[in-house]
């Protein structure tokens, strides 16, 4: 978990995306330009597009049908100590598990979630009538101070 | 992407990204190319950019494939950050990763 919230305002992009799978890509890849654009290493951001894009995924596969013309809503968050990632769905929500593992090796699916634990450092997800919302945090990598 | 015939083996290239959106039509188009002969499949991931849990997925249902032809499926030359998420998600355990 992050322990320091900086008081500083953290650079904010907020996007809708539609409900469906074509639009993940190019909404995941707009996110990882705008960390690098605010100083985030190459490493964190790719791994952030990462997270980001199987929490999109999971939302739009898992949409209830009658909520599939309803859009995702993305926000991504830098803060000088972490970025954050708030996506809000329309699924019927589901208990975000405590413990995940991988699936056995011979399985073609569930691996997405287990990418989202490897890649961030704290997972929260918020169920609520209106829609879920998902809270990723990945601490920055901080650049080493040099001595004058 | 284009998909290629070397004896036993399918050699699949040009692959741009393997993820949700692609990830079905993928695993089928090589499917479909697979003849009476092949029973390799050898994918060339140096051009894939990237890759996430479907494209993980596609992979294993096509291990899968060759393994009922008695073969198997080799991924060649992964770019680092396809490199990560086959490692994180330890699928060098069921399929041969290559570098050159």
């Amino acid at each position: 978990m992050c322990g320091h919230v900086s008081s500083t305002r953290p650079a904010v992009l907020k996007v809708e995306l539609a409900c469906e799978l074509s639009q993940v890509r190019p909404a995941a890849v707009t996110a990882r330009r705008f960390l690098l654009e605010h100083g985030c290493a190459e490493n964190e951001a790719l791994d952030f597009e990462m997270a980001l894009v199987e929490a999109c995924n999971n939302g739009i596969q898992h949409a209830a049908p009658n909520a599939r013309h309803q859009p995702l809503c993305l926000e991504t968050y830098c803060h000088d100590q972490f970025i954050e990632l708030r996506l809000t769905d329309h699924t019927p929500g589901f208990d975000w598990p405590s413990k995940v593992s991988l699936p056995d090796s011979n399985s073609e699916s569930g691996r997405g979630i287990y990418l989202i634990h490897a890649l961030m450092d704290e997972c929260r997800y918020l169920k609520g009538a209106g829609g879920n919302t998902l809270v990723l945090r990945k601490k920055r990598i901080r650049p080493k101070q040099t001595s004058t | 992407m284009k998909i290629e015939t070397e004896g036993e083996t399918l050699r699949v290239s040009a692959v741009r990204q393997l993820g949700a959106a692609n990830a079905n039509s993928f695993r089928d188009s090589v499917r479909d190319s697979l003849d009476g002969t092949q029973k390799n499949i050898d994918i060339d991931l140096s051009e894939t950019t990237f890759l996430d849990s479907c494209g993980l997925g596609a992979l294993v249902a096509l291990q899968k494939t060759a393994s009922d032809r008695q073969g198997i499926v080799r991924l060649l030359n992964p770019l680092p950050p396809v490199e990560q998420i086959l490692e994180l998600t330890r699928m060098g355990r069921i399929l041969e990763i290559v570098k050159s």
